[in-house]
């Protein structure tokens, strides 16, 4: 009691400051003067020190000040002279606050980073839980489910208690054959209903285990995936699910056709950094569907998993914590698996999710119902909401237009005025976020992603929300190759369509200023129209830019790995050499070895050497110039024991894929890696063609010569 | 017809004509029958339009034998009078130029005066491509021609003197000038402005006559002390008794305000005698019956009367007799009332109810809690519509409360609707509708709609025009007095018709269903503020009778010290258009502690010369000003200073009001051996009155207040809470002292509105608070997540 009436007198005396720096008015120079202290004073406190309270302090004045332009843009700006500038100002409007509650949320879920630690398990290995390990596939070669199937037997767990099975929802034989040969469980069903849900259901009337360790059939785990999560279930009794980030080791096609080899955080890194840490320290962190341990007495007390929605993950997690469960999230890698390869699939990937979250959104909202704390229902609701992005993205990019090709102010008063809001507002609002993420996602790469999908999910996300019991479960293909580069029109069209009218749109803007007998046109708006829509264009091009697919011929993965190696030769001659890179079909050695030697007496197997193991493979040679620095090997058709030692090699070890972490954000550094992207992705061919062009001049100078 | 360029004089005249010239008749019977015989003649077009005559026509011969009677009373006197163009409405000149070659002027006389002489100067500005036209002036007196100027070979400014038939001038006149040569000049169309001719401002009319008297009639005062159709300052000669009581200056006050109302933007100035008849002078005098004003005793019956001066039976005097304030009061609200029966010599007292006014509710300022449409804001909704391509612009006149406030952000709506003439021959791009808000540009607005979709469906041959408009009137271009103007800026295509050029059937017109919505704002100011006083009497006008207004007198007041208050009192009927009937006044602040609840619920309005040391010592205590002997100087008041106690320098500082000008001011005041000027601040009875304190170092000093208040330079120039005028007009404003925020507002808006003037600070401060909430919810977070990890359990 005493502790709420303290709680209450400090609301007391806190609250009224924020809410009258909120409602005052000012002219455009006074909110000017307050905006230029808010930002300095953020900047100032961002480079004095790194500490949590400085991040929740600028969280905080972020706030007020969006709120502040909010509350200018609800009660100044929304008077509008026509019906249809009413239309589009409430649209735009409505957008604004999506953007706003997104915020809000993010900033909430994202307060604390909480960074769990792993669980030891204990020493009497006669008290660890029994576990089942899922690999569900449908319709994925046998390649991709082989590696993670074997990478899952290298996982250092007593083999009485790890059971691993292939929930195979294609009914393939040669998945059947693969199974008996290589000793884990195949579990199939006559029909395939409820898609991904349906199949682990349907494998959890079969199986025993204690805990259900699923791994999507292109996620390969490290050995020391259960030793380091298996112990948070014994800690807790009433966790059900801990979740470990999903990592891809192939570049998805932002990646691959805009980053060019630039260090930017991937796509994925914000949410299994920051989001899901700050979900965890509210309880809420969720399943994303793989990488991840569930209790069975837990799914069994929701009765499996959901499958109403087509993201049947997060739907899961959220019954389970309706339920009283709890949920956990360890940040740390211990599996890796493909991103999707092409642009389009990655789209199609995308619309599922969104179709899902939406419908989690309108069948299941997390705000009603019973059973969450207040703190997990605004997590879930940041979740559920954030694939209305679309319209809004939309919105954003097209309203320069209005004003500029028709003249329709969509906002009511001065554009010295807006602007004097929105400064602090969207200045503070990336700003703190830079400094919260910086590592895990530079600045306005969120836009980027966001506009890249907003065209092609607009419909789909509009369509479920009013008919949330339609949509199909569609299968992400994964483990695809690019063959030759090309320009996949089809993605982006819309966005090539709105890049073309913005640029219309501001030639058209000054020609309009230059007429003003035929147009009303204003030269502040003018210039805050041209600007918004100057931003827009970049951030749209680099989206079309992730439209040219680059080749990426190589099937399966590369990585380099130093380790002793020893050649032996047809002749039964054995030298050593170290490793220098290994995939999964074949590796790379440092060249040890007398040229002469080599052409009557190639190397036929490869002893690939590890602290725990060796594993001896058969390979083919392939010939290169002579002398060259590496030997080139080409794994022959293996036993699955060797395959398996391959994949141990590859894969299995625990600090297969730690990474150093990113460089910090840079707001205007950021801004312009973008453009620099988006340069070199639309002069690569020049560039190529110009390099091509050299060498062949080159090559005709030596040939001149030498004639 | 001819282009009319007389501002807001013609609305109040044509009312005026209406109002009084059943009065003009009797005054010109009883002079000279040969003048109303001119008046009447079928020559002088005065059409209905302009002069609105009533029922009983007042020109009527048959009236004519019943003046007889009076004419043995009638005595003159010679007077001459100067009038300027800028007096008549055309300040800045009439332009006149190719395509736009006529233009008018109207003007009148006073009805007490017979001109016998009249000339014209005539001073213009010719430009060189005009001067190579071979043109010529034509100049027209009431439709006669008088005159032909050539405007050849002269370019520059040329001065022309002129002799007008006087017999042609009457009471309203209309001069009408055009210019016409061999070339066919009316028919040019100069877009390059080059043919201009300027009948410049400073022109003059000089005439000369003689005075005749007027009735002795209670009913038709305010005559003869203000004249509609003088276009001058009129004087008035006020008697009082030696030593007037507080009584007989609250009624004097209340007649010279509703003199101010009636005399409306001409003027009126006071001349107060104490215990003497002026000679030869029309004066009204007023004290208890019996009371002895040197020359004449007062009757011994209370009433009102109107009688011949006895020293020159030319002039009038009126005679207010009463004893008490109340007496007194209903002695001038009577004579104000207009309720006196016609020829009524001798009247009684009636008593009068003055109900006390709400805020805000002068009758001359615009409403600002419903929408207004414009045609409220104009005598004659016919002015509304424009005639022909050359017209003058229709002007909207109001006045609004000083301290009209408004957030940012949220403009007072102008709504206009409007249509230009539907002609082939308009250059639609570049014909605008100018709007214009008392000198200061608003916007144009278009004849069409702008806009691509607009621009094409225009083109396809649908309806592109554009009719109407919101425009955005920011709060700080509205003030006392506004002239809102519309002018349709018609221009032609090449090759239009010579006749358009002077068809009246060209119609452009501003629609009744347009607004001026000023219930946006609300009524708050920073005071005190100098301008406000000068231009509206704020803030004793809030209640525009006075009713919380206490006009304080030193114990005995000079004659000069009364004079400026009854010229005061009718600055405020003039801006409120109502005499300040619940006006208290106070003689002296003997005896009256700071307690004193009377003083402590008024605003002061105070007028006295500096010579009265214990009066200002108290009323000064606490202000930034003190009196030194008999010399104002100004505290200073600067960072350091510690004038105001700790905790006063602390808050200056604390604000950031640095009073930077409060030495300057000091100095100048002590440079200047003689000066006038106000002096405001916030009432020593309560912390949120104010005292505006009318004052100099001299009597000779005060007595030029009045007419420093008439030149716009000056009256410009005053502001601030002291303003120092000296030598001819030579004004200096300061701000120096301390400053209240007062309004119809709620405690939230005047938070709202004080955070808002202080933003470093209410930045800083919220900064400083939310890094404070950072780290308590910081260390919240931290200890959250320690548990959490710990058990798990949250």
């Amino acid at each position: 009691m005493l502790k709420f009436l303290k709680l209450l007198g400090v609301l007391l005396i806190v609250i009224p400051v924020p809410v009258f720096t909120i409602i005052t008015p000012m002219s455009h120079t006074d909110q000017y003067i307050f905006g230029l202290c808010m930002i300095g004073g953020c900047v100032l406190l961002n480079h004095l020190s790194q500490k949590h309270y400085i991040s929740v302090a600028l969280i905080l004045i972020t706030v007020v000040c969006s709120t502040r332009y909010m509350y200018f843009r609800l009660t100044q700006t929304l008077e509008l002279d026509s019906l249809i500038e009413t239309i589009f100002g409430y649209l735009l409007f409505a957008a604004e606050i999506y953007v706003y509650c997104i915020l809000l949320l993010s900033f909430f879920q994202m307060s604390w980073s909480l960074r769990r630690k792993i669980v030891p398990l204990p020493e009497d290995t006669s008290k660890w839980p029994t576990v089942d390990v899922y690999v569900p596939t449908y319709n994925e070669p046998l390649s991709l489910v082989r590696d993670t199937v074997l990478a899952a037997q290298c996982i250092d767990y007593p083999k009485d208690k790890l059971k691993i099975y292939i929930l195979d929802d294609g009914r393939r034989k040669e998945f059947a054959t693969f199974a008996t040969e290589a000793g884990v469980g195949y579990i199939t069903r006559t029909d395939n209903a409820h898609a991904k849900a349906g199949n682990l259901n349907h494998a959890m009337q079969l199986t025993k285990g204690e805990l259900i360790a699923i791994f999507d059939c292109d996620h390969i785990s490290t050995r020391i995936f259960l030793q380091a999560t298996v112990g948070a279930f014994i800690k807790d009794p009433r966790l059900a699910l801990l979740q470990t980030p999903h990592h891809f080791y192939s570049p998805d096609p932002i990646e691959r056709n805009l980053y060019l080899g630039r260090n930017i955080p991937t796509e994925g890194e914000l949410f299994y950094g920051p989001v899901q840490r700050g979900n965890d320290n509210w309880n809420a962190a969720f399943f994303c569907g793989s990488c991840a341990v569930i209790r069975r007495a837990a799914l069994n007390s929701i009765g499996g998993f959901a499958f109403e929605t087509v993201t049947e993950d997060a739907h899961t997690a959220l019954r389970l914590q309706r339920h009283g469960w709890n949920t956990a999230y360890l940040d740390k890698i211990l599996a890796g698996g493909l991103a999707t390869e092409r642009l389009i699939l990655h789209i199609i990937q995308r619309n599922r999710w969104g179709r899902g979250m939406i419908q989690i959104f309108r069948l299941d909202n997390p705000l009603l119902g019973r059973g969450l704390t207040l703190a997990q229902r605004l997590c879930y609701l940041s979740a559920s909401m954030y694939f209305f992005f679309a319209l809004p993205r939309v919105i954003f990019l097209t309203v320069p237009l209005f004003y500029l090709l028709f003249g329709i102010s969509v906002v009511h008063g001065s554009a010295e005025l807006l602007f004097a809001y929105a400064l602090p507002h969207l200045f503070l609002s990336v700003y703190t976020s830079s400094r919260l993420n910086g590592r895990y996602r530079y600045s306005f790469w969120g836009e980027v992603y966001d506009i890249l999908l907003s065209f092609p999910l607009v419909l789909p996300t509009l369509a479920v929300l009013f008919s949330p019991h339609k949509g199909k479960f569609n299968v992400t293909d994964k483990g695809g190759t690019v063959d030759k580069a090309y320009f996949d029109a089809r993605a982006v069209r819309a966005h090539i369509i709105c890049a073309g009218l913005l640029l219309f749109s501001m030639v058209f803007g000054f020609v309009k200023y230059l007429m003003p007998e035929y147009f009303d046109i204003q030269l502040g708006a003018l210039l805050l129209n041209v600007a918004w829509a100057t931003f827009n264009l970049s951030l749209l091009l680099a989206a079309i830019c992730v439209a040219r697919e680059t080749p990426n011929l190589r099937k399966t993965q590369r990585l380099e790995l130093k380790a002793p190696v020893l050649l032996y030769q047809q002749s039964g001659i054995c030298s050593r050499s170290t490793l220098n890179d290994l995939s999964m079909t074949g590796c790379r050695v440092e060249n040890s070895i007398d040229q002469d030697l080599l052409d009557d007496d190639p190397v036929t197997d490869v002893e690939i050497m590890s602290d725990f193991s060796s594993a001896s493979i058969p390979v083919e040679m392939l010939h290169d110039a002579p002398g060259a620095k590496y030997l080139r090997f080409k794994f022959r058709d293996s036993d699955v024991d060797s395959h398996r030692e391959i994949v141990r090699l590859l894969f299995s070890r625990a600090d297969t894929w730690v990474a150093p972490p990113h460089e910090k954000d840079n707001v205007l550094k950021s801004y312009f890696t973008i453009l620099a992207c988006t340069y070199d992705s639309l002069t690569r061919n020049i560039r190529r063609n110009r390099a091509l062009k050299k060498q062949r001049r080159k090559e005709e100078a030596a040939r001149g010569e030498a004639a | 017809m001819s282009m009319r360029n007389h501002g807001k004089a013609r609305g109040v005249l044509s009312l005026a004509v209406a109002l009084w010239l059943p009065w003009v008749s009797q005054t010109v019977r009883a002079d000279d029958p040969s003048i109303l015989e001119e008046l009447l003649a079928p020559d002088y077009d005065l059409g209905p339009a302009d002069l609105m005559l009533p029922e009983d026509n007042p020109f009527s011969l048959s009236e004519l034998p019943e003046t007889q009677q009076s004419l043995d009373s009638v005595v003159s006197a010679p007077f001459a009078m100067q009038l300027t163009f800028g007096k008549l409405g055309a300040k800045h000149g009439i332009l006149m130029r190719a395509g736009q070659n006529e233009a008018g002027l109207t003007f009148t006389m006073p009805v007490d005066k017979v001109v016998t002489s009249a000339r014209l100067n005539l001073n213009l500005d010719i430009s060189d491509e005009m001067a190579e036209r071979n043109a010529h002036l034509d100049i027209f007196l009431n439709n006669q021609p008088v005159g032909t100027l050539p405007l050849t070979r002269v370019s520059g400014t040329a001065s022309y003197e002129l002799d007008l038939p006087f017999e042609f001038i009457t009471t309203i006149n209309d001069f009408d000038f055009k210019i016409a040569d061999d070339q066919g000049f009316g028919c040019l169309i100069d877009n390059t402005r080059r043919f201009t001719v300027t009948i410049l401002g400073d022109s003059t009319l000089n005439v000369e006559g003689h005075s005749i008297s007027i009735d002795e009639d209670l009913s038709i005062f305010p005559m003869p002390f203000v004249d509609p159709f003088d276009v001058s300052k009129n004087t008035v000669q006020v008697v009082l008794p030696k030593s007037p009581g507080a009584g007989v200056l609250s009624a004097a006050a209340i007649l010279a305000s509703y003199l101010g109302f009636k005399a409306d933007f001409r003027g009126v100035k006071f001349k107060v005698s104490l215990g003497a008849l002026p000679e030869r002078a029309n004066a009204i005098l007023i004290g208890k019956p019996g009371e002895d004003l040197g020359d004449i005793e007062l009757p011994d019956t209370e009433g009102l009367y109107v009688q011949s001066h006895p020293g020159d039976p030319s002039y009038r005097l009126i005679l207010i007799v009463a004893e008490g304030k109340q007496k007194l009061r209903n002695a001038v609200g009577t004579l104000i009332s207009g309720t006196i029966p016609e020829k009524t010599k001798i009247s009684p007292i009636k008593s009068q109810l003055f109900l006390p006014s709400e805020p805000y509710d002068a009758p001359r300022w615009i409403p600002t809690d419903r929408k207004v449409y414009l045609s409220e804001l104009i005598d004659n909704r016919d002015d509304m519509i424009s005639a022909g391509l050359w017209h003058p612009p229709i002007n909207f006149n109001f006045r609004a409360a000083p301290d009209l406030y408004q957030f940012y952000g949220e403009p007072s709506d102008l709504y206009i609707r409007y249509s230009f003439p539907l002609e082939q021959w308009m250059d639609e791009p570049h014909s605008w509708l100018n709007v214009t808000l008392s000198g200061n540009y608003i916007r144009n607005l278009p004849v069409n709609k702008a806009g691509v979709l607009e621009n094409l469906w225009r083109l396809a041959g649908g309806d592109g025009r554009k009719e109407d408009h919101h425009v955005q009137l920011q709060p700080y271009l509205i003030y006392g007095d506004n002239t809102l103007s519309l002018y349709f800026d018609i221009k032609l295509k090449q090759g239009a018709p010579c006749s358009l050029l002077h068809d009246r059937n060209i119609k452009s017109s501003i629609h009744e269903a347009s607004y001026l919505d000023l219930s946006s704002t609300k009524h708050y100011a920073e005071l005190p503020n100098l301008s406000f006083y000068v231009g509206a009497s704020f803030p004793f006008t809030k209640y525009a009778d006075f009713s919380d207004t206490i006009i304080l007198l030193p114990d005995h007041p000079s004659a000069t010290e009364l004079q400026v208050m009854l010229d005061m009192a009718a600055r405020a009927g003039t801006a409120t258009g109502t005499p300040i009937t619940n006006n208290r006044v106070a003689l002296g602040l003997e005896g009256k502690d700071i307690t004193h609840t009377e003083f402590a619920n008024s605003n002061i309005l105070a007028v006295s010369t500096l010579k009265h040391t214990d009066f200002y010592a108290k009323l000064l205590a606490g202000s930034a000003f003190r009196l030194t002997g008999e010399e104002l100087e100004v505290k200073d008041l600067g960072p350091l200073s510690m004038e105001d106690g700790f905790f006063g320098a602390l808050s200056r500082l604390m604000s950031g009001d640095f009073r930077p000008e409060n030495l300057d001011a000091g100095r100048y005041i002590r440079s200047n051996v003689s000066w006038r000027g106000f002096v405001s601040f916030i009432s020593p009875f309560r912390g949120d009155r104010i005292v505006v304190a009318v004052t100099a170092n001299e009597d000779e000093q005060l007595d030029r207040l009045s007419d420093d208040l008439d030149n716009d330079e000056v009256n410009r120039s005053v502001g601030g809470d002291l303003t120092v005028i000296s030598g001819d007009d030579s004004v200096r404003a300061f701000k120096v002292g301390n400053s209240i925020y007062s309004g119809d507002v709620s405690r939230m808006y005047s938070m709202l509105h004080f955070l808002g003037r202080h933003v470093f600070w209410m930045a800083m401060f919220s900064f400083v608070m939310l890094f404070a909430a950072g780290i308590f919810i910081s260390r919240a977070l931290k200890e959250r997540s320690r548990r959490r990890l710990e058990s798990g359990q949250i």
